[in-house]
């Protein structure tokens, strides 16, 4: 392979273009029910007919770029609206335009009773949008656009039932969340202004690319750029300790659920760590704050998923856990390995919220596992997805889940050896016996309410989706098998041509290798089995000791959060308000009024009535007068 | 020893400011009035002195002037605190402080 | 005539020393006397005084207006409203503040009168020029006709206005009534 840089010029513009159109339009016009939905559809899906255009030029060309124009510039401080692909970024894309096809798809009937579709459809395109500006900017203050950009859309999408005063205030939790990490993404702006001298990221990797000039820099300068990064990461994809808005999230519709904290928004962390790939590359302790803050973030969601109610807040803390995952690979040093379990997880975390869209639906909005039960015979088809889904996310063999989990423990073990192996062990276990709880109670032995009795299938607009994302769980895994098995590595291609190479560990020998392989196929399936005996027959509430209640509260991090930081803060606030308000605005008010009514009160003392008093002031005043004259 | 110039100038400041001092403390209106005088009086002793020193008729014509708008503020004053005087009674300035405030 | 300059330049004469001796003794005698009548009697006095004042320093004509006009109608005004109204002697009552407005307002005529006085210094001792300065009636009365005609003029309207204030006043409350 050559090293020779084969930059081809692409429309990259008009993919962006078309849902922010679609924004636009559902934002102006409301349709007829259900046409608003289709209209947002068919924008996403000629976004992946240009996706899929794009795709195809890769092997020939390495990189796309569209110059875009300028959007400003202060000094040599440059902000240039381009954009460009790499290979690995293309995948991205064809992912987000193509899971939000299918996503787009079933919301259009899932919403098709909502008052205001208009409106959602149109939320949903920007937020389309507002990701691909944010996946395909060459510059870091295009990528901080769009990344704004998606937490706006995930507050208004989340909130979008703002009426119930609950979900308004899951949409402000989610953002003022974001808003925190954002400091850290403006941090390392500030960094790449003041020592690179450029945000471009194709500026930046030149720049470090040059050993004198990186010779140069103070040692702390990379490291805090990394850093920074990393901490913008954790706000927009749910680590430790940023990870509170994402359960709250599940207070806004189930498609929004998928798309956004599932398939898109919440990877945006991982996507910008790969492509400044060459930084972390070489910040060996970044690696490691990344790997450890991960694997806690792992396990802790994965305890809090082990005892919850809600659907919906089982796959909320799934997706936390398995964000842990992703991360835990960068911090062992493979980006090949993190993007593959991106990808996965988006296609089965997808298909499973969505299948607990339509359970939902067919509940007629219960969300509480313990009250469904038996509707594996009254909804056949959504019963098949999840089942595929829960299957790809344990990881049993050959599905798509295997292969990515696998890659990652095999990395983690090669980097970090046995304890950090060990550890994901469990939180992989964990997942598996959460997944197939709730799974057994949803689907298995008899309807336990009113609603579990009548539950009806979901439409084929909605069914559909569910098809296709099964597939993709169940297929999109061979396109990285292990090197042993074969030679069919195309992430591992696509991740390391786009500059982003594995730290060099020390590889395991393929006998190694098949028994870890085998040590996580044993302790998935066991899981799994054993959430089958456990809860096969309903829900089991007689060990509610106090690790359940630590669980089932979360590990009560939000009273935590409340009484340390939020309660000072709102302390603060108002008594800052009394100072400023009480004080500070009514008392000049005040004061002014009161100086003038004592002017006046001053002033009359002299205004005795008496004529001969006056002549006598008037002579005083005009001595004054006559002696500051003289004596000036 | 003084100059003629400067006693009559002297003469002129003391007319003044008893003048003005009458004016300032005196209770009856009338009186206060004769103040005025006084202080006219002084103002035109000035003048005709500074008639003498430039040796033109301006001092003159000046006094001449002055004498008679006083003559004529004289009587319509006296006048005036006449109607005063039968409206109230009395004439004590005291009583007259409707600026007050 | 150098008498002219020595009137203003040289020492006083003894007329000079009594004429203003008297002035300044019966503008005392005003300023003091709680009688109305007294005070009116002692401002004719001062009027005399600087009519004398006048003739020391040459000039008749201003002299004799100052007597005939200030001490002959207006003196005699203040002394005959003084009757007309029977104005009694004022007895001082203490009023408050009435102590302090007395200090205050000598103090203020105190500064005035040092102000003034350290300007004497500035009047200008006269020229050596002895032209005649002191005109008589005759030449007086063709400068107003000439050059101050205007403020001559002037002056009469002023009198004019000044008689129908004097009749309106003096008629005002009766109009209605009766005529007269």
């Amino acid at each position: 392979m050559t090293d020779v840089l084969n930059i081809v010029e692409a429309p990259l513009s008009w993919i962006i273009l078309l849902p922010a159109a679609g924004a636009l339009l559902n934002g102006l016009f409301r349709l007829k029910p259900m046409l608003n939905g289709l209209l947002a559809t068919t924008l996403c899906f000629s976004a992946f007919i240009l996706s899929i255009l794009q795709f195809l030029k890769f092997p020939e060309a390495s990189k796309l770029v569209d110059p875009g124009y300028l959007w400003f510039q202060a000094g040599h401080v440059k902000a240039q609206m381009g954009f460009e692909l790499t290979p690995f970024m293309s995948v991205m894309l064809l992912i987000i335009t193509g899971v939000g096809t299918l996503i787009h798809l079933y919301a259009t009937s899932y919403m098709s009773h909502d008052k205001s579709q208009a409106r959602f459809f149109s939320y949903l395109n920007l937020f389309v949008t507002s990701m691909l500006v944010l996946a395909l900017s060459s510059d870091l203050i295009g990528v901080f656009l769009g990344w704004e950009g998606v937490g706006v859309c995930s507050y208004l999408l989340i909130g979008f039932w703002f009426e119930e005063d609950k979900n308004a205030r899951a949409g402000m939790k989610a953002f003022i969340t974001n808003r925190v990490g954002d400091l850290g993404f403006l941090v390392a702006l500030f960094v790449a202004f003041a020592y690179f001298g450029t945000s471009s990221v194709s500026g930046i990797m030149e720049w470090i690319a040059d050993p004198g000039r990186a010779a140069a820099l103070p040692v702390w300068v990379l490291t805090v750029f990394a850093l920074a990064i990393f901490w913008a990461a954790c706000g927009k994809s749910a680590q430790i300790p940023l990870y509170i808005w994402l359960p709250d999230a599940m207070a806004g519709p189930t498609p929004v659920s998928a798309l956004i904290h599932a398939a898109t928004m919440v990877t945006s962390g991982i996507l910008v760590i790969v492509r400044l790939w060459p930084i972390f590359a070489t910040q060996t302790e970044v690696l490691t704050v990344i790997f450890w803050v991960a694997l806690s973030t792992a396990l802790l969601a994965a305890l809090m998923a082990l005892t919850q109610r809600d659907l919906k807040k089982v796959l909320a803390y799934s997706t936390v856990s398995q964000l842990g995952f992703m991360f835990a690979a960068l911090g062992a040093g493979a980006p090949t390995a993190a993007f593959f379990h991106v990808v996965t997880h988006a296609c089965f975390k997808a298909l499973l919220f969505l299948t607990a869209g339509s359970v939902i639906h067919g509940m007629h909005d219960e969300k509480d596992i313990f009250k469904m039960g038996g509707l594996r015979k009254k909804m056949p088809w959504s019963h098949l997805a999840y089942l595929v889904g829960c299957v790809a996310i344990a990881g049993f063999p050959f599905t798509s889940g295997f292969f990515s989990k696998d890659l990652i423990l095999t990395k983690v073990f090669e980097s970090r050896g046995v304890l950090g192996y060990g550890l994901l062990l469990l939180a992989a276990m964990l997942t598996s016996f959460y997944m197939f709880r709730s799974y057994f109670l949803t689907f298995s032995s008899t309807a336990r309410s009113h609603e579990a009795e009548h539950a009806h299938e979901s439409s084929a607009m909605m069914i559909v989706p569910l098809m296709l994302l099964s597939l993709l769980s169940l297929l999109v895994g061979w396109l990285e098998i292990p090197h042993m098995w074969g030679h069919l590595q195309y992430f591992s291609h696509w991740v390391e041509s786009s500059g982003a190479k594995a730290v060099e560990g020390h590889e395991v020998e393929a006998a190694t290798e098949w028994i870890l392989m085998g040590i996580a196929t044993v302790a998935s399936l066991a899981s799994a089995f054993f959430a089958y005996v456990k809860y096969k027959k309903g829900p089991v509430t007689s060990s509610e000791n106090f690790a359940w209640k630590l669980s089932f509260n979360k590990f009560y991090v939000d009273e935590i959060y409340d009484s340390f930081i939020l309660k000072p803060f709102r302390k603060i606030g108002t008594s800052l308000s009394v100072w400023i308000d009480e004080y500070g605005v009514n008392g000049t008010l005040h004061g002014s009024f009161a100086s003038y009514r004592i002017t006046g009160q001053l002033a009359s003392i002299f205004h005795t009535g008496s004529v001969q008093s006056y002549a006598l002031l008037m002579l005083l005043g005009l001595l004054i007068v006559w002696g500051v004259v003289n004596v000036w | 020893m003084i100059a003629a110039g400067q006693l009559i100038f002297s003469v002129a400041i003391f007319l003044f400011c008893f003048g003005a001092l009458t004016f300032f403390t005196k209770r009856s209106a009338v009186v206060a009035l004769m103040g005025i005088e006084l202080m006219l009086n002084g103002v035109n002793l000035v003048l005709v002195q500074a008639g003498q020193i430039y040796k033109n008729a301006e001092g003159t014509s000046l006094v001449l002037f002055v004498t008679l708008v006083a003559a004529a503020e004289a009587a319509l004053a006296l006048s005036i605190f006449v109607i005063l005087y039968r409206k109230y009674g009395t004439l004590t300035l005291e009583n007259f402080r409707s600026l007050k405030g | 005539m150098n008498q002219a300059t020595d009137l203003i330049a040289g020492a006083p004469t003894v007329f000079m020393w009594v004429a203003s001796f008297f002035a300044i003794f019966f503008a005392l005698i005003v300023f003091v006397s709680s009688n109305p009548i007294s005070c009116a009697v002692a401002l004719m006095g001062t009027l005399f005084s600087t009519a004398a004042l006048y003739f020391s320093l040459g000039n008749f004509f201003v002299g004799a207006i100052q007597i005939l006009v200030y001490a002959g109608a207006i003196a005699v005004l203040f002394v005959f409203i003084v009757m007309l109204l029977d104005l009694k002697p004022q007895k001082l009552k203490n009023l408050p503040g009435r102590f302090p407005y007395f200090i205050f307002s000598g103090l203020v005529a105190g500064l005035l009168a040092l102000f003034l006085f350290r300007t004497i210094d500035l009047v200008p001792k006269g020229t050596e020029d002895t032209s005649a300065s002191l005109l008589s009636a005759t030449q007086y009365a063709q400068y107003f006709l000439s050059q101050y005609q205007v403020p001559f003029q002037a002056a009469g309207l002023l009198v004019f206005g000044a008689i129908l204030g004097a009749i309106v006043l003096a008629r005002g409350h009766l109009g209605k009534k009766e005529r007269s």
